[in-house]
């Protein structure tokens, strides 16, 4: 497959929740939308209806949070049907979802959980990876997560097992800056080192969204609040290293109005200006 | 698909849905994670010094109270009639046993339901009761109107607006409260299965339009786009006279063999609303 970043370069997304359904028809303000996909995939005639119009208006990449790209299951074969067909239905440039997992004997834990990064789990999530990319047949990208757990049992750094993953598979990556800041702080290293690592080339976007660090122990990626300065300075450096890319910001708890979240964007926009015109 | 790697990733799935799964303990009038549980569970696995334990904790809290606070904005007025304290250790002591097994948080397990109502039906008697059944059947008349909603727009393609829920949602309360111990949920689906209800009072009648002819629609559809309103009211004055007196579906159906593709189209953007409308106006006149 080659590789095309399939959403113009340095544009700006938001992630459709239903309070913003009507604001988004009648405003421009964003140059595409993501979808959780677990919302529009099991027939609910409300968001159906809604994504139908909007997608005249709008670009539409799916963003998944229940594929189990990490469980130990084999892979639910109806979700990745109804993921196909809600792709195709909607010409999503690409679909993504997580280097975690979220299921196991039929229990959703409504999460997205890691495991260890090891070696031997690399080929075996590339064979998944490359599988699910096929089935659906466009462009998949893989996110990487914020986590609260450090394990003994991993045998190599996450942005290795990340990268390796990415590139084996030939998926693309969805870079989540938040997560890789809050997943540094739980973890203690260093996250330039983690950007470093990746290559741009294959970046099909970046998230940014907020954190609670009230506990300085253990950050939490709530989603639900503005993008901390921490994250701001880390998403300078990632443009710094692979600018542009499209940038989408996410809020999932405490959702306000759709002007707040443009703002996060404007802000965006104009560090992304700022850097490219220092280089 | 799934070739064997040396490291038990089952093994250590099923360790950490255990721990995340352990239920919240009631600690200083708080629902707290039981981190005795924690350890014990780390212990019997030989993993007591494996994982942190302030990790695990985020989250098991995190599932719990999602999951807790996803139920009472589902069953909003079982919360406030049992007060949130009580709904959340109620809901903890079930789902502790039978934990979530749905993709979507916002699917309440019948037997979630069922068990609440003996619940409340065994420790609030007398003074409350009238507020039970109240709460009760809100609750259930809600969930019916969802579900059948669901399967109307669903098969007929069209979607309701939200601001027209939103004021139903309102009737409906004002509704509940003039009736009381009045089983809305039998009333409302009755109502959408049958286009009558078995109560006399409130049935769905309409006073029936003139008849329109295939001529008359054609000459209005050859008017301008202004003229779309009227052949839609003509349309609905169709309608709702096949509504009275036959099923939601046969009226449908009638309704449908009558219509030139065209016709259909514009009817079946419009039908979920005339059905609920119709609905919301018979049971508002009853009330008052």
């Amino acid at each position: 497959m080659v590789y095309q970043k399939t959403l113009p370069q340095g544009s700006m997304g938001v992630g459709l929740r239903p309070k913003f359904y009507e604001n988004l028809l009648q405003n421009h303000h964003f140059d595409y939308l993501e979808i959780i996909s677990e919302n529009f995939m099991f027939d609910q005639p409300i968001p159906n209806h809604y994504l139908s119009k909007l997608r005249m208006e709008y670009p539409i990449v799916l963003h998944g949070v229940s594929l189990n790209l990490l469980g130990s299951e084999d892979l639910d074969l109806d979700y990745l049907r109804r993921l196909k067909l809600l792709s195709d239905n909607f010409e999503a440039p690409f679909f993504s979802d997580h280097l975690c997992w979220s299921q196991r004997e039929n229990r959703f834990h409504h999460d997205l959980l890691p495991t260890p990064f090891r070696k031997d789990l690399v080929q075996r999530t590339v064979d998944r990876a490359k599988f699910v990319q096929d089935y659906v047949g466009r462009p998949f990208a893989i996110e990487n997560l914020s986590s609260y757990l450090t394990f003994k049992e991993s045998d190599m750094p996450e942005w290795e097992f990340y990268s390796t993953i990415v590139e084996k598979s030939d998926c693309m990556y969805l870079l989540d800056i938040n997560n890789i800041y809050v997943s540094s702080v739980n973890h203690k290293f260093d996250p330039r080192d983690y950007i470093d690592r990746i290559d741009f080339t294959r970046v099909s976007q970046v998230h940014l969204a907020g954190h609670d660090s009230s506990n300085p122990n253990l950050i939490v990626d709530t989603h639900d609040r503005s993008v901390s300065d921490s994250v701001w300075d880390l998403y300078g450096y990632a443009l710094q290293k692979g600018a542009p890319f499209p940038t989408l910001i996410e809020w999932d708890e405490n959702i306000p109005d759709l002007e707040t979240v443009y703002l996060e964007a404007e802000k965006a926009k104009i560090l992304r200006k700022s850097i490219e015109a220092s280089k | 698909m799934t070739p064997s790697v040396s490291f038990d990733l089952e093994s250590f799935q099923s360790l950490l849905s255990r721990l995340i799964f352990t239920p919240l303990i009631e600690k200083n009038h708080s629902l707290v994670t039981d981190v005795t549980e924690f350890q014990r569970i780390l212990k019997q696995e030989s993993k007591k010094d494996h994982y942190s334990l302030l990790g695990i904790e985020t989250y098991s809290r995190n599932f719990w109270y999602k999951h807790l606070s996803n139920l009472q904005s589902s069953l909003p007025l079982f919360a406030n009639f049992l007060g949130l304290w009580e709904f959340n250790k109620f809901a903890l002591k079930h789902f502790s046993d039978e934990t979530s097994s749905v993709r979507d948080l916002g699917h309440i397990p019948e037997s979630f339901f069922n068990e609440l109502k003996k619940h409340i039906d065994l420790n609030f008697k007398s003074e409350r009761h009238l507020l039970l059944e109240q709460s009760l059947n809100l609750d259930l008349a809600w969930h019916e109107l969802f579900r059948v909603q669901s399967i109307e727009s669903e098969r007929l393609e069209i979607v309701p607006s939200e601001n027209t829920v939103f004021k139903l949602k309102d009737k409906f309360r004002i509704l509940q409260d003039s009736f009381g111990l009045w089983d809305l949920r039998v009333e409302i689906k009755s109502i959408l299965d049958h286009g009558r209800s078995p109560h006399e009072d409130l049935k769905i009648s309409q006073k029936a339009p003139a008849k329109r002819s295939s001529t008359s629609y054609i000459l209005m559809k050859s008017q301008g786009p202004t003229v779309d309103w009227i052949l839609l009211d003509a349309l609905r004055g169709d309608f709702l006279s096949q509504l009275n007196g036959n099923s939601l579906a046969q009226a449908v159906d009638n309704f449908n063999a009558q219509l030139t593709p065209d016709e259909r189209i514009l009817a079946e953007r419009n039908i979920h609303s005339w059905v609920r409308s119709s609905l919301e106006q018979n049971l508002w006149d009853f009330v008052v």
